[in-house]
């Protein structure tokens, strides 16, 4: 698993690199902004649906328990009027020798506003009084009517009936009105005897409708009223509901606790909130359809999505412009390193700009293309200074003078028929040559260059008439190193012309080639007059470097600057001499193999 | 940044401003309600608009549930084609969205209607004119209903003969019911016969009572609720108060016509629907106008007799829930 992450990460690390600077940081910051601007949003948009389903919930609790207080006010005041009735006008009366219909009338005119009519009624339906029609339908079967039967089977209740049409007593206009009944057992006395009958308060439905029709739950929130079975008492649009035009969802909510639930009703989601009206156990119930909660939640969401899409776009904007910022100083200097790549070392053209980083970057950079270009000018002179001296060397193989006194020693070896000699000088000539010009190389095997000085001392041993002696030496290990072309040479040419010349016959030039450790040593000893060593020393400094021999024309300063240029500083010519004892110039090489110096110059 | 690169960036944020705007309107989330108000013109068949009370009933709930502002129209006269094809112009001139016509069935009232339902929808009510296609109808299925009664009359008197008092209605609806309670007595093998009822008012009361008077043990069905409620009102005063006594049946009922049923003066009577019909009506008008198709509505009709009379679904029927 952590592998697998490791994999991901790392693939998105390479995902990233291959974009730009600017479009990395503008596209992570984008992202990441837009992520924080969605989640904000999406944070506050449920914030505020739970809380507007908190407030209409609240709001219709509270419009619930208002109605519910107003219509608890309502029937009690049917009750009261029912109470009246019974405890004050029916118990004191003795119906045989009194009647209750000049106080029942009373008590109807004082509430003929809520009143359809009063009646009381035998235990056997007989009418005993009623207001304020008293004529009985031939077709009234008072006994049948639900709200007798309840107050028959329960006789310490009051009952409240569901909406019906009034049908008892003969209307000589045919109206007919829609009431609400309200029974009870009654105990009636008749000449001291008491029998049982039935109190009917015919409530007027207008009463509870007015409770009901100016309550707000906004434009389509509406509020009905059930009986305890679900029966609908009241609906604000009760006869489509009669007409089987529309439906309510009035058995469901007949089960419904008190409290505020959410129902799906045909294809409806709505917020009900119950409360159960106390003695009666009817219902109020109050519907707030979730659509129009949602509508005002819908436009708090697109707005909350407009604002996140213009601080998006805003955050896109900031972030282009300081990506573009921040990188372009970064991508101009990427074109000015381009630039150096191609070898345009001017370091005006290097920008330097942007933040304080860049800025520094760009100077450093700046700086280090001066320094770059010291450097190359250096090694330019380097070359030069190389090439010059190759030049100085290979003029000692034209040395006119050498050349002369050469072939003036040939011909004199001729012209003394000493042709042997000549011969010999010849082909010692001819191989000096060849050695020195062979194929413009200029580093050569220890070997090759010691061939060289055998031939040129052949030459001179022969134009000195053996004055001096010579030999070389060189151990086995050391003809195959690199050396470079002609640097004995000019050393053998200063020990015989400053060595040998005024000596007689015991001239002794020796030529040793060795190895200690890593380095390579050629020294070349003569036993000639010599020099102070400080003498000596000045020969190789700089104060000397123009001082050439009256020899071949090159310089031991010339050995030196081209051995040190080849092989570094480390490297070089030094000069060993006591006055009368000799000089020993030693030439100091890296142990190279030519062969692998070969191999790595290629 | 280039000028060339802010340019578009600038030219996107001024367009948030009339996205603001445009979002910031009210009628936006607000849930699309119907459009309105919507003109519509009711064009009764007669001329007293009590018969039609809860027809009118239905429709005004309708015309506040739909946004409808209706003008509800009686004629001078009973079945008056002339009328109705005048008025038919007039409420179309008049700029009616939408008609509501319980038709005269004549043949004269074709063509105006086919030229008025290409103008703006219309819905026939309770009743259509014969032969005429396309035209929609809001209404029961009187046939069968005829059939229904013939049913309940069949079922409860047995061999006495059956005098069918026929209006002049001049409606399809009529002429529908009486087909279907003529169908009826004939498939029970009963015999029947028809008297024609005068127009006037006065004079019709007096032929009916001199009909029921004159024909004593003889079944009468009546097929439109004024009829009943006349043949009911003379029943009574010729003191024939039981049920037994001329039995009287009909279609359509009156206020007066429910007092008479508690009283068994009527036996039983077959009662559609009204008000229903009157709200279906406005909500097709509405729809048509909408472009949205109900094609024919049928609504439901109910055989009552003075037992069920106050049965929850008679009651419902007979006695509309109106403050």
């Amino acid at each position: 698993m952590h592998e697998r992450l490791q994999n991901l990460l790392k693939k998105n690390r390479n995902f990233l690199n291959r974009w730009s600077l600017q479009f990395t940081i503008a596209i992570s910051f984008t992202i990441v902004s837009i992520a924080g601007m969605a989640a904000i949003a999406l944070f506050l948009s449920m914030r505020y649906n739970a809380s507007s389903m908190q407030l209409v919930t609240e709001s219709n609790t509270r419009i619930v328990d208002q109605v519910n207080l107003n219509l608890d006010t309502y029937l009690r005041n049917m009750m009261r009027i029912s109470d009246s009735m019974y405890y004050r006008v029916i118990k004191n009366t003795d119906l045989k020798t009194e009647s209750i219909t000049e106080p029942m009338s009373l008590l109807y005119e004082t509430n003929r506003d809520l009143l359809i009519s009063l009646g009381v009624f035998t235990s056997n339906g007989k009418e005993i009084a009623a207001e304020p029609l008293a004529q009985l339908k031939k077709s009234a079967n008072v006994t049948d009517q639900d709200w007798f039967i309840s107050a028959s089977a329960k006789t310490e209740n009051l009952h409240f009936s569901t909406p019906h049409v009034e049908n008892l007593y003969v209307d000589p206009d045919n109206k007919y009105h829609w009431v609400i009944s309200l029974s009870r057992y009654v105990e009636l006395t008749s000449a001291g005897s008491i029998t049982h009958g039935v109190l009917l308060v015919d409530m007027n439905f207008v009463g509870i409708e007015q409770i009901c029709k100016n309550v707000d739950l906004g434009k389509s929130g509406f509020l009905y009223i059930i009986g305890a079975d679900g029966a609908i008492i009241y609906h604000p649009r009760q006869e489509l509901i009669y007409s089987n035009l529309i439906r309510e969802n009035n058995k469901a909510a007949a089960d419904y606790e008190d409290g505020t639930h959410t129902e799906q009703f045909e294809g409806q989601q709505r917020l009900v909130t119950v409360k159960t009206v106390g003695y009666t156990g009817w219902k109020i119930v109050a519907v707030a359809p979730t659509e129009e909660i949602v509508a005002s939640y819908a436009q708090f969401r697109v707005f909350a999505l407009f604002f996140a899409c213009l601080a998006s776009f805003l955050m896109i904007f900031i972030n282009t412009v300081i990506s573009s910022r921040l990188a372009n100083p970064i991508s101009a200097l990427e074109n000015s390193v381009k630039n150096i790549e191609k070898g345009d070392l001017d370091e005006t053209k290097i920008s330097v700009g942007g933040s304080y980083e860049v800025t520094h970057l760009g100077q450093t950079i700046r700086s280090m293309v001066c320094q770059m270009r010291k450097l190359m000018d250096d090694v330019v002179l380097e070359q030069e200074a190389k090439r010059k001296s190759e030049l100085d060397a290979l003029q000692s193989q034209i040395n006119p003078h050498f050349l002369y006194n050469t072939l003036d020693s040939i011909v004199w070896m001729i012209e003394n028929e000493h042709y042997q000699g000549a011969v010999t000088m010849v082909t010692s000539l001819a191989r000096l040559f060849r050695i020195s010009l062979g194929k413009g190389k200029n580093i050569v095997t220890v070997a090759d260059e010691l061939e060289h000085v055998r031939h040129y001392l052949t030459i001179q041993n022969l134009r000195y008439k053996n004055k001096f002696r010579f030999s070389i030496e060189a151990q086995p290990e050391t003809l195959g190193c690199a050396t470079i072309k002609l640097i004995v040479q000019p050393l053998v040419e200063n020990a015989i012309y400053h060595g040998m010349e005024s000596m007689d016959s015991d001239g002794e030039i020796k030529i040793r080639a060795y190895r200690s450790g890593a380095d390579l040593y050629i020294d070349v000893t003569d036993n000639g007059l010599g020099m102070l060593q400080e003498q000596a020393d000045l020969l190789l400094s700089d104060k000397r470097a123009s001082v050439r021999s009256k020899g071949s024309g090159i310089g031991l300063k010339n050995i030196q600057e081209r051995i040190q240029l080849y092989f570094g500083k480390e490297y070089g010519l030094s000069l060993y001499s006591e006055p009368d004892e000799g000089m020993t110039a030693r030439i100091h090489l890296p142990a190279v193999l030519w062969n692998e110096r070969k191999a790595g110059e290629k | 940044m280039t000028r060339k690169k802010i340019i578009p960036f600038v030219f996107i944020l001024l367009l948030f401003i009339p996205a603001y705007i445009f979002l910031n309107r009210d009628d936006i989330f607000t849930p699309a309600k119907s459009s309105g108000p919507y003109e519509i013109s009711v064009i009764c068949r007669g001329k007293s608009s009590e018969s039609w009370n809860t027809v009118k009933l239905g429709i005004d709930q309708a015309a506040k549930d739909f946004n409808a502002d209706v003008s509800f129209i009686t004629l001078s006269k009973n079945n008056s084609v002339s009328e109705q094809i005048s008025l038919l112009s007039r409420e179309i001139k008049n700029g009616a969205d939408g008609i509501v016509i319980a038709p005269v069935n004549s043949d004269e009232l074709k063509k105006p209607l086919e030229q008025t339902a290409k103008k703006v929808p219309v819905i026939a009510m309770q009743s259509t004119v014969a032969g005429m296609d396309g035209l929609r109808t809001v209404s029961c299925d009187n046939y069968r209903m005829g059939r229904s009664l013939a049913a309940e009359l069949v079922k409860k008197r047995t061999g006495e003969p059956v005098v069918i008092l026929q209006g002049s209605t001049g409606s399809s609806a009529a002429a529908e019911s009486l087909r279907g309670v003529c169908d009826g007595l004939k498939q029970a093998g009963r015999a029947f016969s028809t008297f024609d009822m005068p127009n006037d008012g006065a004079a019709s009361y007096q032929a009916v009572r001199q009909e029921i008077s004159k024909k004593a043990g003889t079944v009468f069905v009546a097929l439109d609720g004024e009829t009943l409620e006349t043949a009911a009102r003379a029943k009574k005063d010729l003191g024939k108060l039981s049920e037994s006594e001329s039995p009287l049946y009909g279609i359509g009922i009156t206020n007066t016509g429910v007092s008479l049923l508690e009283e068994k003066i009527i036996s039983a009577v077959a009662v559609d629907n009204e008000y229903n019909i009157g709200y279906l009506c406005i909500k097709s008008a509405v729809d048509s106008i909408n472009h949205q198709d109900d094609g024919n509505i049928d609504v439901d009709f109910l055989i009552v007799n003075h037992s069920n009379m106050y049965d929850t679904e008679s009651e419902h029927m007979l006695f509309p829930f109106v403050r």
